[in-house]
């Protein structure tokens, strides 16, 4: 997933994401690049600070069309997401 | 991805290895061009002496016959009255025609002419040919280097991923090692990129297994394998892209029609502008897909029709049709969606709505036969997809079964608590982790924090190398290879091939049963087991400090009671024990120690 480093992931977290899932989702990434690249770049710009420790947990979410990825986030209120997510990455699981 | 794209892939994989073999087209043709060149520089060799005595032999006759036709010629057209003459004092005994004479020499010279004219003509050529020949023949191993040049890099780095040297391959340098074979189209390139990358995703690995088959049959089968998926492809999306269906035809010819059709889509396009709008809004009402989405993606092929069939599809297998995403409209990902959802409910671990949604990536990609595998690997290992969140780990199922398989016996011998504590991770590269824990295990360094969570550094490399250095990577975790390879010297013969032949056909970790014959007996090796089993976890034996899965183990105990082997207890346990597991091949003769009713219970030293 060479892409990533465009998206200022270092060589370790590429490899801890790729290290996270099996091949079929690491193709399917590959396949869906400008889509995790502009679900990414949401997250990114939406100020989710450890939006590479979201990427590399939570790998599959980003294969989900843009305009549902970004509604899985804009329901709630920001600042408090944010905050939250920093805390414990884990939560993205319930949102 | 729709089932033609695959069908495509796999024929232009058939083709790469055509390509890659070392008897390649190329290589052949080089090979048949040397061939035939020393044979011709042979043949010119013996033949060229020969015509050289012909046009030797043909100028000594010419000259002759020079002088023949024309004395000939001279006589009759000088010396009529005389012949005349001579003709009549004969009285048609005898009649000198110098005149036919001269014309029999003239034909007799033209032949020999001809004759020798084409002897030299053929020495000329054999000149030439030779030239050409000796070219060839000093080129020959220059073109064969550039070819193996060409063919090499790319098959070594095949090697290595089907060896098992890595785990998997660099996109950017195998497109790079693609366009340098010269033989493959931007397009062909990117689609058969990432099965070399990603060999069992894609099937690339059967078919290089089938291809490098001694069996010529097998080679076929391919072909008729790959020609009946076409077939199949052709059948399923008849109406979707007419065009697309000539992927049965030859490479070349769907390269020739795929121009054309690409203008024939816009068209349509084009024409249907209204019917564009009324799709773009069903599919924001209906599956709540945008036009900024469908965008992203690069477009959308299918039809308002379609679109609307596949939602009563979706309707009607109780999945809300806003879980979908773009590339999940098409036939082939609506059955695989509906067929997923059914197998995760029908095994245990029924989707919710967001679930679904988010793992829609994963469940409208992945087969349902690999869905199917890796839940009845999970079950009869007696773990689950269930997270402690009482989420489901969809992404665990999207691993190849054997692997998973493999992953888990690993982790039953290390740590399984790190499967039933985060069951997604059975979706991950275990090794790593699995060796650090190992690692941990060794030096008694705590890998767990006080609410016994796998501490990061397990996971994290980065952060494990900063705390320990370069220690506990993965060649310290014990190999299967070894510890069968000891197990071989401690058993029977015909018993280590049933395990084998046991192993082999048990694709799943079965629920196999123990014959009505073979219960008692069972029953009395279960009894060894209880007693010298000190592991409190049901999903793992422990034996002297060897961990074993519980399930592995019970289905090697009746493989091996079904097999009828003449083998005692002690030896069926330790064989169902040890064979494939992830111990050291040392754990044996810990193992045999336990085993023996006389030294059963007792402690080893050093422990």
């Amino acid at each position: 997933m060479g892409f990533l480093k465009d998206l200022d992931f270092s060589k370790d977290e590429i490899i801890a994401a790729e290290n996270n899932v099996t091949d079929l989702i690491i193709n399917e990434i590959l396949d869906s690049k400008e889509i995790v690249i502009h679900n990414i770049n949401f997250l990114k710009d939406y100020g989710v600070e450890n939006f590479k420790e979201v990427f590399i947990n939570f790998c599959s979410m980003f294969l989900i069309d843009p305009s549902k990825f970004a509604n899985i986030f804009t329901k709630y209120d920001k600042q408090d997401l944010i905050n939250k997510i920093k805390n414990n990455v884990a939560i993205v699981e319930f949102l | 991805m729709d089932v033609q794209k695959e069908t495509m892939r796999e024929s232009l994989l058939v083709r790469l290895l055509d390509v890659l073999s070392p008897d390649n087209a190329t290589i052949t043709q080089i090979k048949e061009d040397e061939a035939q060149a020393k044979a011709d520089i042979e043949s010119i060799g013996n033949e060229d002496p020969k015509l050289t005595e012909e046009i030797n032999d043909c100028n000594e006759i010419l000259t002759l016959l020079l002088g023949y036709k024309d004395s000939h010629t001279k006589l009759g057209e000088t010396s009529v009255n005389l012949i005349d003459r001579v003709n009549r004092l004969f009285e048609g005994l005898l009649t000198y025609d110098f005149n036919k004479y001269a014309q029999e020499s003239k034909e007799a010279y033209d032949k020999y002419e001809e004759k020798l004219a084409h002897a030299k003509d053929k020495k000329e050529q054999n000149a030439k040919r030779l030239a050409e020949a000796n070219e060839i023949v000093s080129e020959t191993p220059k073109k064969l280097k550039d070819e193996q040049d060409k063919i090499e890099p790319l098959n070594s780095e095949i090697n290595k991923i089907f060896s098992g040297e890595v785990k998997y391959l660099n996109s950017e340098r195998i497109d790079e090692l693609l366009r340098k074979l010269d033989v493959f189209t931007e397009e062909e390139i990117a689609l058969i990129v990432p099965a070399i990358c990603f060999p069992d995703e894609f099937d690339f690995r059967s078919i290089y297994v089938n291809y490098n088959s001694e069996d010529k049959d097998a080679k076929k089968s391919i072909g008729s394998i790959i020609s009946e998926a076409n077939e199949k492809a052709a059948l399923e999306e008849p109406m979707k892209d007419a065009t697309k269906v000539t992927a049965v035809s030859p490479i070349k010819e769907e390269k020739e029609e795929k121009k054309p059709q690409k203008k024939e889509v816009k068209k349509v396009e084009v024409k249907e502008e209204p019917k564009e709008d009324l799709r773009n809004a069903y599919l924001e009402e209906v599956f709540g897909i945008t036009a900024a989405d469908i965008e992203a993606h690069g477009g959308l092929d299918a039809s308002l029709e379609e679109l609307k069939e596949y939602s009563e599809k979706l309707i009607a297998a109780d999945i809300n049709p806003m879980v979908v995403r773009v590339q999940t409209l098409n036939k082939r990902s609506i059955d695989n969606l509906i067929r997923n959802k059914e197998i995760f409910a029908e095994m245990g671990y029924p989707l919710d709505e967001m679930t679904i949604s988010k793992n829609i990536g994963i469940l409208d990609k992945v087969s349902g036969t690999t869905v199917a595998k890796d839940i009845a690997i999970i079950n009869t290992s007696g773990l689950s997809l269930y997270k402690p969140s009482g989420k489901v780990a969809v992404v665990a199922v999207t691993k190849e079964p054997n692997k998973l398989r493999n992953a888990i016996k690993l982790a039953s011998s290390i740590d399984i608590s790190y499967f039933t504590e985060n069951p997604e991770k059975m979706g991950s590269f275990v090794s790593e982790p699995m060796a650090h824990i190992l690692y941990c295990q060794q030096n008694h360094i705590n890998y767990k924090n006080a609410y016994g969570e796998f501490e990061t550094f397990i996971e994290n490399n980065k952060e494990w190398k900063e705390m320990y250095g370069e220690v506990g990577d993965i060649s310290i975790l014990p190999k299967t290879r070894d510890c069968n390879e000891a197990l071989k010297d401690e058993l029977p013969d015909a018993e280590f091939e049933g395990l084998i032949k046991a192993n082999g056909i048990d694709y799943y970790i079965s629920d196999a049963e123990v014959e009505d014959s073979q219960l008692e007996r069972y029953h009395e090796i279960m009894e060894i087991l209880q007693e010298i089993n000190t592991s409190e976890n049901s999903l793992v034996i422990e034996v002297e400090g060897n961990k074993f899965l519980s399930a592995v183990v019970n289905k090697n105990i009746i493989s091996l009671l079904n097999g009828n082997y003449a083998i005692n207890n002690e030896e069926i346990l330790l064989g169902a024990l040890v064979f494939g597991s992830h111990v050291p091949a040392s754990a044996i003769k810990d193992i045999k120690v336990a085993l023996n009713p006389n030294t059963r219970g007792m402690k080893i030293a050093n422990k």
